[in-house]
């Protein structure tokens, strides 16, 4: 009974930080954490390099429960360790850009922006 | 480091750093490295953003560098091994000389001439689509694309009757059809200092007709079951479904202003169902697509999954 409350104290005081933390580099880079587990991915066929990628379960800081993409960009991302970047099953952590679209695949005589929750600004994934 | 009527020179040897810089420096070694990237086409400075602080933008662009330059981690670091390389490229390869006149204050915001889209790669020239699909000849229509110039590009229509255009950002391109276009489907390329937007795998055309048609527009979208229904304009007899869940297998025909699809029969919904199991919320993208185009921007429809 004491250790869970200890656990319940800790998890109340790491989740505040985290809150606190996250909103205050929201508030001085406009970028957002997420993470997740990599469910498949897709290439950008019109925007060579880049990858959309779906997550399932993505974790944004919400009480509901989501899934979906994020975008992954050699020429923006910055790649942590274990560079397991888009791989099924691989933990992802990180931040993002909300809202920039910049996955375009080809349809029919042209090409449209796949969307996605935002574009990855720094991401680390697991072994 | 010596500004000269507006022209930064690096002489050999004169420069250096004092420190290792990452995400929290400041001071005049960051503006030096903020130049340098800048001058090779590695940073693109936000309008209204001064030198001199050593942001996320920085960080991205010293790793794009280390990348470019084979140092290994390529994380953004600016360490011992990349301070040495950047003063050698310094002394070998003075950073280049920007026009006074133009920059006065040295705003990298006005130093590019083609700005990449966030996320893209910089440098390249892409055409990614024209709208609307269908344009009378000496009607106007917008590119969207990434490395536009703005100051000169060149629009082709079948690799002849160029245009000029310009871009105040980048990414788009207003422009005019030439009037002189006989009615058919032209295959779009722009080109520019960066080169051309050209690409065998990526075939971007608009269609000159006298008589266009609208593509499809979703006003409207809701769900019951499995059934999606959408109300909108544009729709033909053959409309092709693109969505973040996957695409439709076949077309589906409509009466112009209402469509129905079922999102079992997405292409990507069943691999995406197989680990959610009915208890997530995710947000279901939609286009239309038919004979005369596509919807610009795509319906967002919340849905569980």
């Amino acid at each position: 009974m004491r250790n869970q409350f200890k656990s319940i104290v800790l998890l109340s005081v790491v989740s505040g930080l985290l809150l606190v933390g996250a909103s205050t580099a929201q508030a001085q880079t406009g970028l957002l954490p997420f993470g997740g587990i990599v469910s498949y991915q897709i290439n950008c066929s019109c925007s060579p390099g880049l990858s959309w990628i779906w997550f399932t379960p993505l974790y944004l800081g919400g009480p509901i429960n989501i899934t979906g993409p994020m975008i992954y960009s050699p020429f923006s991302t910055i790649l942590y360790g274990y560079y397991m970047i888009g791989v099924p099953g691989k933990w992802h952590l990180g931040d993002y850009y909300p809202g920039v679209q910049a996955c375009w695949v080809k349809v029919y005589k042209f090409c449209v922006p796949l969307p996605a929750v935002g574009l990855m600004s720094k991401v680390g994934t697991n072994y | 480091m010596i500004f000269a009527l507006g022209v930064l020179v690096t002489p050999a040897g004169a420069e250096t750093f004092a420190a290792n810089l990452t995400v929290g420096s400041r001071g005049s070694d960051v503006t030096t490295l903020q130049q340098f990237l800048v001058a090779k086409g590695y940073l693109q400075m936000p309008a209204g953003v001064s030198y001199g602080y050593f942001g996320p933008l920085t960080k991205a662009a010293v790793a794009r560098w280390q990348v470019a330059n084979g140092i290994s981690p390529a994380v953004g670091y600016f360490g011992p091994i990349s301070r040495a390389m950047i003063v050698s490229q310094m002394a070998t390869s003075p950073v280049s000389p920007v026009p006074a006149s133009s920059n006065p204050n040295l705003s990298p915001s006005v130093e590019i001439d083609t700005p990449s889209a966030l996320g893209m790669r910089v440098n390249r020239i892409m055409l990614f689509r024209a709208t609307p699909f269908e344009v009378r000849p000496g009607d106007f229509a917008t590119l969207d694309g990434s490395g536009f110039s703005q100051t000169l590009n060149k629009v082709y229509f079948n690799g002849d009757n160029p245009i000029t255009a310009t871009s105040t950002d980048g990414t788009t391109l207003e422009i005019s059809v030439p009037a002189n276009l006989v009615e058919g489907e032209y295959k779009l390329s722009v080109s520019n200092a960066l080169g051309s937007s050209e690409n065998p795998d990526i075939i971007i055309a608009i269609k000159v007709t006298n008589n266009p048609e609208p593509g499809p527009t979703i006003e409207s979208a809701s769900i019951t079951g499995d059934a999606v229904t959408i109300i909108g304009r544009g729709f033909t007899s053959a409309n092709n479904l693109f969505t973040t869940l996957g695409d439709s297998s076949s077309p589906i025909s409509s009466n112009g202003t209402n469509l129905t699809f079922r999102v079992t029969d997405l292409s990507r919904y069943n691999q995406i169902k197989q680990s959610t199991l009915g208890k997530y919320q995710v947000a279901l993208w939609i286009y239309v697509q038919n004979e005369h185009g596509i919807n610009k921007e795509p319906y967002k429809l919340e849905i569980i999954i």
